[in-house]
């Protein structure tokens, strides 16, 4: 039980962190975002800024307390920051409208928490355990364990020779073990229960503004939009969709690639094709391509894929060169990670252990 | 490619759906819109073929992924979104509570059409205890941690069991890894590859309960390093193992703890 009420505050907390990154991150950039887009948003400055401490650490081979301890100041801090630039943003406006939302509102609101909760209760229950769950799971367990981060296959438990890059460029695993580490929490309790919930909270999240974007704000149909998708995910059923992701595999790194990271570029490309000269939008797509990699590593390419071919498209019809320009920008940290991954494919770049 | 998309898609007619979809947005739809969207959305479908969704890039992503991940692709398909706003937007241009509950109808019968989905008997079975791990891989971990003689030990499991062993006890180290047994399950034991001698007799034991020559059993125990042989009770291999020269330390629900002891350590 109190495992369990452990893991119900952490996603809390996660909530608080997110939006508060998010919101601290949108105000820096000058954008307005909505609070569900600041959740969101969060994500992505959250595993970004995860990232500028995980790597340098686990490619210079230190312990995860070392992290522990240097990222949660960082998001004490950040927290305290959101609270502040809230607080004084509060302050400015001279009266706060605030306003109760109409039935019909209530109503939708409502149908979609629905969804979201039993899409929640649904992922939650699922056992699914196959041989990359053996193997994400063991990388966290062992790095709790040893206080070491890749230095030891956390599949078999046999100490690696060189560092795997292939996985460890990406801080997505460590934050859980960090956050293992300072609760206490059983590894499968926190992936399965905190992240699993988080993903599809993250998932219907994004699904809600796709709606919003697509049919101008309209709770009714969004709301529709939003039940839709959930029953369409539990039909989609392959080894390889989304869906199995989202609802068998929802802790893994790959479903929030699926996920969260992928359906986030499509908003945001959805976002600018209304308006390309949007600054702030194209900000923000590179913050969420600057954290797709450090969320998952399937996104290296699949994330420039996606982005390349729409922004090549979006130059071509609009004939605006500075689309595509702005897209190239937007790829380089997704090409200087596989760069680097493909330097350790050939051997090039190789730490030993 | 064509069966990537088709695996991908699976058997439940989403793929179908989304088609229909696609045709509903390109046909109709997209007639209202202006004829930007249009084009925008006919070059980025054309240019996902042409540098995307095709067996040449599959081939070359492959040299630098893994040509099996490559349904990850597939990803990008907002299937998802595409079927959502078809129905939602049908939905709007129905007039009338009388066609609404007529398009709704066809929905149902639709989703009827594509059986159960993820929601059946097994997914809504609640798992036993929170954290997932049945009390056999519990007690197995105890086991081991009480008789290990180092802090690592290697150790031999069935499938099931070592899938989860190392997420009760990090410091158990797998006596058969992922390629092997991957190998063993696909291409079956004593196949003509002739790869992996070690893993496959210590498979044939622990996993399907095959009583091998002592000789090679106790050969392979030394030369991989093996301290335990977890062994279902169902195998009745008591005898058998206990000839070989490990001995039980303790056992759980369904199994059995054997542990080998190496002469020069004794």
């Amino acid at each position: 039980m109190i495992e369990f009420i452990k893991c119900v505050f952490m996603i809390l907390i996660f909530l608080v962190v997110f939006t508060a990154f998010g919101y601290l991150g949108s105000y820096l950039m000058k954008r307005k975002s909505s609070f569900v887009e600041s959740l969101l948003l969060g994500v992505f400055f959250y595993f970004a800024l995860f990232q500028v401490f995980a790597l340098p650490l686990i490619l210079l081979k230190q312990h995860l307390t070392l992290l522990t301890g240097m990222w949660l100041a960082v998001v004490t801090s950040i927290l305290v920051l959101a609270f502040i630039v809230l607080y004084k943003t509060v302050r400015k406006q001279e009266r706060l409208k605030w306003s109760l939302p109409n039935k019909k509102s209530i109503v939708c609101y409502l149908a979609m928490a629905g969804v979201v909760l039993f899409f929640c209760y649904f992922t939650a229950i699922q056992n699914y355990w196959g041989w990359d769950t053996a193997f994400y799971i063991g990388t966290i367990s062992t790095t709790v364990d040893t206080d070491t981060m890749y230095l030891i296959n956390g599949e078999n438990g046999r100490p690696e020779t060189t560092l795997p890059l292939r996985y460890a460029l990406s801080g997505f695993y460590m934050n859980s073990a960090v956050f293992c580490k300072l609760t206490g929490i059983a590894v499968v309790s926190f992936q399965k229960y905190v992240m699993g919930t988080l993903d599809v909270i993250l998932y219907f999240a994004i699904v809600y503004l796709v709606g919003q974007a697509l049919f101008r704000s309209a709770t009714t149909k969004v709301t529709g939009f939003l039940w839709t998708a959930g029953l369409v995910n539990l039909f989609f059923v392959s080894e390889y969709t989304t869906s199995q992701f989202l609802i068998l595999r929802a802790y893994e790194a790959k479903s929030y690639c699926a996920n969260v990271v992928i359906p986030t570029i499509f908003w945001l490309l959805l976002l600018l094709h209304k308006d390309m000269e949007n600054r702030a939008n194209w900000k923000m797509l590179f913050v969420v391509m600057l954290a797709s990699v450090p969320i998952s590593m399937s996104a290296i390419l699949i994330a420039p894929a996606m982005l390349g071919i729409t922004v090549l498209s979006e130059s071509i019809v609009n004939k605006n060169g500075r689309v595509l320009l702005r897209g190239i920008v937007c790829m380089i940290p997704n090409m200087v990670y596989l760069v680097v991954y493909l330097l350790y494919t050939l051997d090039v770049f190789v730490i030993k252990v | 490619m064509l069966e990537t998309v088709k695996s991908y898609m699976g058997q439940s007619g989403i793929g179908m759906l989304f088609l229909v979809s696609l045709l509903v947005i390109l046909g109709y739809h997209m007639q209202e819109k202006e004829t930007k969207d249009r084009k925008v959305f006919l070059w980025v479908a054309g240019l996902g073929v042409i540098l995307l969704f095709n067996g040449i890039s599959m081939n070359i992503l492959g040299e630098f992924t893994d040509s099996a991940t490559f349904y990850r692709f597939l990803w990008v398909v907002p299937v998802i979104f595409v079927i959502s706003y078809v129905t939602v937007s049908c939905f709007g241009k129905v007039k009338g509570i009388a066609g609404k509950t007529v398009l709704a109808g066809i929905c149902v019968l639709m989703l009827a059409l594509m059986g159960n989905g993820y929601v059946n008997k097994d997914n809504l079975k609640y798992p036993g205890s929170m954290e997932k791990i049945p009390q056999d891989v519990k007690t197995i971990c105890q086991i081991i941690e009480e008789n290990k003689t180092i802090e690592n030990p290697v150790c031999a499991f069935d499938l099931a069991t070592q899938l989860m062993v190392r997420a009760e006890n990090p410091s158990i180290v797998w006596a058969v890894g992922r390629r092997p047994y991957m190998h063993f399950v696909q291409y079956g034991y004593d196949n003509e590859k002739k790869m992996y001698p070690y893993m496959e007799n210590l498979l044939k034991v622990v996993d399907s309960g095959i009583e091998i020559e002592k000789k090679k059993l106790r050969e392979t125990l030394k030369k991989k390093n093996v301290e335990f042989l977890v062994v279902k009770k169902s195998y009745h291999m008591d005898e058998y193992l206990k000839e070989v020269g490990l001995n039980p330390v303790g056992e759980s629900d369904n199994y059995i703890v054997y542990q080998y002891i190496k002469e020069d350590k004794e």
